[in-house]
């Protein structure tokens, strides 16, 4: 399930919400550059900008978050590890909601595969959307 | 009228927070915020935006969000939140009480 995918593309952002920009651009140019629809674009930017804040506000990353890009089998998958556990609840009053009931709802109303793995004692958090692959030159 | 523009996350919507509560403190009790310029947001600003919400309310005031971009939207609703919040399409619309 985690195995990483082939040509994969990395960064690494230390533990700090200034650093979500950067998470967010280096998403959306791989989303971009293997041409997937603009809509995943901005959905994929929106897991990076979300998976990493959580992981921030738990205080589970304090070296930093690993997010990964790459093709495999004409899907790019993205993995972005240490994922927090976020809160597994339905919204029930969105006024009352968590950030982290939020977080989750988000993000597995927009990737319902979403998946969470456990590796090697930290958890991955793991998409795959369809990739056209990179354009021609 | 509060002018937002750029990209709102855990990082910048603090200081949506701060301008909003700010307002509140000197009295205001009716804020739109002209969204039309927010390339990104998360739902670290959709807390910031209950928040802001909460205290207007407690005033008997209102938040009204003005212009919100398809992805900022989308973000509402898979929340349920663009059933609490009003949301109108142009500054035309705003409510004129």
């Amino acid at each position: 399930m985690a195995t990483p995918p082939v040509e994969v593309l990395r960064i690494h952002i230390p533990a700090s919400p200034a650093h979500l920009r950067d998470a967010r651009a280096f998403i959306g140019a791989v989303a971009r550059h293997v041409r997937c629809p603009d809509e995943t674009v901005e959905d994929l930017r929106l897991l990076a900008s979300e998976a990493c804040a959580q992981a921030f506000d738990e205080g589970i990353a304090p070296a930093g978050i690993d997010l990964r890009a790459g093709l495999e089998s004409a899907a790019l998958v993205v993995e972005i590890e240490p994922a927090a556990r976020f809160a597994d609840t339905a919204i029930g009053d969105p006024l009352d909601a968590s950030s982290g009931e939020r977080r989750w709802a988000l993000l597995t109303a927009l990737f319902p595969d979403l998946e969470r793995a456990e590796v090697d004692g930290s958890t991955v958090l793991r998409v795959r959307v369809p990739g056209e692959g990179p354009a021609s030159a | 009228m509060v002018t937002i523009a750029g990209e709102l996350d855990l990082h910048s919507s603090p200081q949506l927070r701060d301008r909003v509560l700010g307002l509140v403190n000197d009295g205001v009790d009716r804020v739109a915020l002209d969204m039309s310029g927010v390339g990104f947001m998360d739902s670290s600003t959709l807390g910031v935006l209950v928040t802001c919400l909460k205290r207007l309310r407690e005033r008997d005031g209102a938040l009204v969000l003005v212009s919100v971009p398809a992805s900022p939207m989308k973000v509402l609703t898979l929340t349920g939140l663009d059933r609490v919040f009003e949301v109108v399409g142009s500054i035309d619309e705003l409510p004129t009480s």
